[in-house]
């Protein structure tokens, strides 16, 4: 390590910001949003985040993990807290619900919910400090909510990863991701069985120097 | 059901501002009409209107879909004249020369972006 280096990380040491701050994690409906908080959250607190199904707008409110340490390779910690969010989405509609054996008054309240969960999610992006862009890997990534959703982190120039989610399953196309986003980082995983979630926490470490 | 398409030009968008602009847009989507808004929407404004859609979603009206072009996806972005125009307004904060369509969810199923088209799929 050069002497510049060793000033550097010296000063940093003393002046540098605090390395506690708020990762939330971004995305459409059913990317694995909360699949990916439980995974982070189990890994390094030993508890879930929320709960998860395959009813679109499962995340209905925000839900925060404070004092997440994670641990690098070579000893590095890193706190922060941790905001899973409800999909954005641009349209709630009820009869959706009743496809998954909810009654008419259970699929209503669902989806009243579901709006103001959105609403939610959208007054808490401007507290973030990083976000995790949540993509389907199996997905068209061009939708225009991925579209609208990094255009607001760049607007507020918020450091973003784009984590395109679901690699194990046969149809996912990373290479795609990639291509449709070649300024930004992007890192394949899957929150289900917790491939290459190694490769997510190191970038995390890197984004929030 | 009958789809009919609304234009809101740029002079009345930054006449009227993206408050009482959302407002409209809504309105004429509960109408059963397809907005195109020229000059297009930044992510902020895309935002905003999710928001107040949001806002608005009941058992009736269930939402909108959405879908903004650039200026450059629009037109040739290799014509070296294109691009300049198109640097040119970005340095000047203006709008990108693009467009938003904004439509009812109740009858457009989904607003696909192609390389060279825009199909909309009705339900």
């Amino acid at each position: 390590m050069g002497i510049l280096s060793r000033l550097r990380n010296f000063f940093r040491r003393i002046f540098g910001r605090r390395k506690v701050f708020k990762l939330g994690i971004y995305g459409p409906t059913n990317t694995g949003k909360t699949s990916l908080a439980n995974k982070i959250s189990m890994d390094w607190l030993g508890e879930e985040v929320g709960k998860v199904s395959g009813i679109p707008h499962e995340t209905r409110e925000i839900q925060v993990k404070e004092n997440i340490v994670i641990e690098s390779e070579d000893g590095r910690k890193l706190q922060f807290t941790l905001v899973d969010t409800p999909g954005i989405a641009t349209k709630v509609d009820y009869e959706e619900f009743l496809n998954y054996n909810l009654n008419e008054k259970e699929a209503k309240q669902r989806a009243k919910e579901a709006t103001k969960g959105i609403i939610e999610a959208i007054k808490w992006l401007d507290d973030m400090d990083v976000v995790l862009a949540m993509l389907d890997a199996t997905a068209n990534p061009y939708s225009q909510i991925n579209l609208t959703i990094l255009g607001n982190l760049e607007a507020r120039k918020i450091p973003v990863i784009i984590v395109a989610n679901k690699i194990d399953l046969k149809k996912a196309n990373l290479d795609k991701i990639k291509d449709a986003f070649p300024q930004y980082e992007v890192v394949g995983i899957s929150a289900k069985t917790g491939e290459n979630i190694q490769e997510l926490y190191r970038k995390i470490f890197e984004i929030s120097r | 059901m009958k789809l009919e398409i609304s234009f809101l030009p740029y002079e009345e968008f930054s006449r009227i501002g993206i408050d009482r602009a959302i407002e409209i847009i809504l309105d004429k989507t509960r109408q059963n009409n397809l907005v195109i808004i020229e000059g297009g929407l930044t992510s902020e404004e895309e935002m905003n209107l999710i928001e107040k859609t949001m806002e608005k979603v009941n058992y009736r009206y269930k939402g909108i879909e959405l879908c903004s072009l650039s200026r450059s996806q629009l037109i040739n972005n290799d014509n070296l004249w294109n691009r300049f125009v198109n640097l040119f307004l970005n340095l000047l904060g203006r709008r990108s020369g693009g467009i938003t369509l904004v439509g009812p969810a109740k009858i457009i199923k989904e607003i696909k972006r192609h390389p060279d088209k825009i199909s909309l799929l009705i339900k």
